[in-house]
């Protein structure tokens, strides 16, 4: 095998790569899974009650909802308004402060309370709504409360859901760079018969495979590197995240490398990808649900590189702790050389008798 | 010499040849079985509950509490209305109330040092490394939430001192539940009290009123909310086969042989259309059948899939007819298809969609389904998603095949 002809096939890749749409892919890829999951769907996992408040006297009540974080707090101008919202379930509940609410309560006039829930809201959401706005009420009374609530937190905070959905937006990135790229890039000069005309020349296949497994590697270990800034997610060690960033790069390659020597044409690359796609992803689903039975995640080829990510990216490991994964990433990446090496042998064999 | 052929035998000739080609790729067979049977284990798979309640372990239980309160205040309580106001904590909807022995089980249990289990009214805390073994049939419960009430709790507080009480929580339990926490304690003690709220509520038992139909212990489960996705991605699945069978007809150039023989650029197409719609079509049912989707309506649940179906293969035949090749083809696809799914994931999340979502060709059909499956609605109901369904369909169509019908003829 020769490096200067690997590079120079490397080169043309590099050249006229950027005319596929799949470049396309690869740079838009982690920006829109970002916007998508990050924002869109980061609600879903995590959904906080929701309440509208129609206030007609600037009351202290609304005030201090604005100050509660995990309150969604919506102002209306309107009752029937509120209404309509609570209905139509985009509200779990609804509060109407009339001009002089506050001051009403206070001199003991025991104002009406406007407190509407939506039908559709979940019966933990109303409580808490609920009982925040009867305690906000209670607070706007001159006497002290009869009970002292004194709240102990134990245990450490579990991570926000916008860092756990780094996996799955990190691995994204990969399997679009490494695996799709040499992949599709593979399939489609097979299917228009430059990679038949690339073998009456000195170059070997091995060498236009090991091009395209190198495009892969490297624009995956960059993309990887851009969305983790996107998701402030960069660890705080270099060298850690560069070694294990590499190692996944490196066996994402080698998926992208099998895919695209196994698939007769792009539409065998298309369906190899949607059959099996989920195998390559389906570590990162247990780091967004982390009741589930954790050892299964183990069972994935993608988990060896997925943890050791998340661990240096999101928990600040170091080399030390996550060595054991590394080398068993790297074991997956030796026999996974097997593959790649005899579909190469059997390519060439199609390549020589078409 | 020759007997004119009819448009429909050229159609079902070129349909079923497109068909054939289609089954012939085994390995495109076999991937579209597989994803269909992973997509109707995913559907299984998923919750069919909704846990609405927030659980919240006490301590001491409310009979030593309540016990506790008629010794110290003897013959001068009144353990009626006490007996009343704890038992209206105990059944406080969205609450699911654990008795526990201690304040220092509960910190345990909190802090995730305990595992508890729950045998009828009894709470076994069981420390963890322990080696103990739960009791058989017992419930293991977890908890981020537990209120340690003093044992004069009641007492104190009926007498009209001020008591304190521990709230432990998690230290990944949200800010609002919190708040909330400490709303239900001070509600509680002020109703031990006797003090009556500070405002003037419709109805003396409840302090809100509901608005629409009360779906509490009766929500829409993740399952029936992933309902419509799922079977949208089988049309988009198919939509991606759609556009690549066309792109292919037109790089390989054969669109241009089949009009040298009777067939019509218009025959052409309608085949390509038809077994676009027919193979999502047949996917989605099998699909909505494995998923005992097909038990109410069915007749309009079907219909409202075959629009989905025509309509994503009007948006293939422009995927198909803008790509170059089957990469082009896919990113087109990609382009103009997931925008498609929008809608069925905006059926994931409570409420109404966005005004933008709503304009979304696929959106009558995703919230046709919702309302179809879900809220049990009937034809007279869903008739406007239907005929909106229809027009993007028939529009869409329409621009599909001017546009493939213009890309063939310049070949």
């Amino acid at each position: 095998m020769s490096l200067t002809r690997t590079l120079k096939v490397l080169g043309k890749d590099l050249r006229l790569g950027p005319r596929s749409p799949i470049f396309l892919w690869v740079l838009f890829l982690p920006v829109f899974l970002t916007l998508i999951l990050q924002v869109v769907f980061g609600s879903l996992f995590e959904p906080k009650p929701r309440l509208g408040i129609v206030d007609s006297g600037d009351s202290q009540i609304t005030a201090a909802v604005e100050e509660i974080e995990g309150i969604q707090l919506a102002r209306l101008d309107d009752v029937e308004k509120l209404k309509a919202k609570l209905e139509a379930n985009d509200l779990d509940a609804g509060l109407v402060l009339p001009a002089g609410f506050d001051e009403a309560v206070r001199t003991g006039a025991r104002p009406p309370l406007e407190l509407y829930v939506g039908g559709e809201s979940l019966a933990s959401n109303r409580i808490i709504l609920v009982a925040t706005t009867l305690e906000l009420v209670r607070d706007l009374e001159p006497e002290a409360a009869p009970v002292e609530v004194e709240i102990v937190a134990l245990g450490e905070e579990g991570l926000p859901i916008s860092l756990r959905l780094v996996p799955l937006i990190m691995m994204y990135a990969l399997v679009v760079a490494a695996v799709f790229l040499p992949a599709f890039s593979i399939a489609d000069e097979r299917e228009k018969g430059t990679l038949n005309a690339l073998t009456v020349t000195p170059v070997r296949l091995s060498e236009v495979l090991a091009a395209k497994g190198v495009l892969g590697f490297v624009l995956a270990f960059l993309m990887a590197v851009f969305t983790l800034w996107l998701n402030r997610a960069m660890g705080a060690q270099a060298l850690p995240l560069v070694v294990v960033l590499a190692v996944a790069a490196l066996m994402c390659a080698e998926f992208g490398l099998i895919f695209g020597a196994a698939a007769k044409d792009v539409n065998g690359v298309f369906a190899l990808i949607k059959g099996t796609g989920a195998l390559l992803i389906g570590p990162t689903v247990f780091y967004l649900f982390p009741d589930w039975p954790q050892w299964i995640a183990k069972l994935f080829p993608t988990y060896w590189i997925i943890n050791p990510l998340f661990e240096v990216t999101i928990e600040d490991a170091g080399l030390g702790e996550v060595w054991v994964e590394i080398l068993v990433a790297l074991g997956v990446i030796a026999l996974l050389m097997i593959p790649v090496m005899a579909l190469t042998k059997r390519l060439r064999g199609i390549l020589a008798t078409a | 010499m020759s007997r004119p052929v009819s448009h429909s035998s050229i159609v079902r000739s070129i349909l079923a040849k497109d068909l054939k080609e289609y089954g012939r790729d085994k390995l495109w067979a076999f991937l579209t079985v597989f994803v269909l049977a992973i997509l109707i284990g995913m559907f299984w798979v998923l919750p069919d509950s909704v846990d609405e309640s927030i659980t919240v372990g006490v301590s001491p239980g409310f009979e030593i509490l309540v016990d506790q309160a008629a010794d110290t205040l003897g013959v001068d309580v009144d353990a009626g209305q006490l007996d009343e106001v704890v038992a209206q904590f105990e059944q406080e909807e969205g609450l699911a109330i654990v008795s526990v022995e201690s304040a220092a089980d509960l910190e345990a249990l909190v802090a995730g040092e305990a595992t508890a289990f729950v045998e009828g009214s009894q709470t076994v805390v069981v420390p963890k490394g322990s080696g103990v073994q739960p009791p058989e049939d017992a419930e293991q419960i977890g908890f981020d939430i537990g209120i340690a009430f003093p044992d004069d709790f009641l007492a104190t507080t009926a007498s009209g001192e001020r008591a304190t009480v521990q709230v432990f929580v998690d230290a990944a339990v949200p800010e609002e539940i919190r708040v909330a926490m400490a709303g239900v304690i001070g509600e509680f003690a002020h109703a031990v009290a006797g003090d009556a709220l500070p405002v003037a509520t419709p109805d003396p038992e409840e302090v809100f009123v509901v608005l629409g139909e009360d779906r509490v212990g009766n929500q829409i489960t993740p399952r029936e909310s992933f309902r419509p996705l799922l079977a949208f991605m089988v049309l988009l699945m198919e939509g991606f086969v759609m556009s690549g069978l066309v792109a292919k007809e037109i790089q390989q150039r054969t669109v241009t042989a089949l009009l040298v023989t009777p067939a019509t650029t218009g025959d052409v197409l309608a085949a390509k259309g038809i077994t676009g719609a027919l193979a999502g079509l047949a996917q989605a049912v099998i699909l909505l059948a494995a998923t005992g989707s097909l038990s109410v309506e069915p007749a309009l649940i079907l219909t409202l899939m075959l629009l989905g179906a025509v309509l994503v293969s009007g948006v293939s035949m422009i995927a198909g007819s803008a790509g170059k090749d089957f990469i082009g083809t896919l990113f087109y696809g990609m382009l103009f298809l997931i925008p498609l799914m929008i809608p069925a994931f905006a059926a994931i999340f409570p409420g109404s969609a966005s005004p933008w979502v709503k304009v979304l060709p696929s959106y009558p059909m995703a919230q046709g389904l919702v309302n179809v499956v879900t809220y049990g609605d009937g034809w007279s109901e869903t008739l406007p998603s239907i005929g909106a369904l229809a027009a993007w369909c028939a529009g869409l169509f329409v621009v599909g095949w001017v546009i493939l019908k213009r890309k063939v003829e310049t070949l």
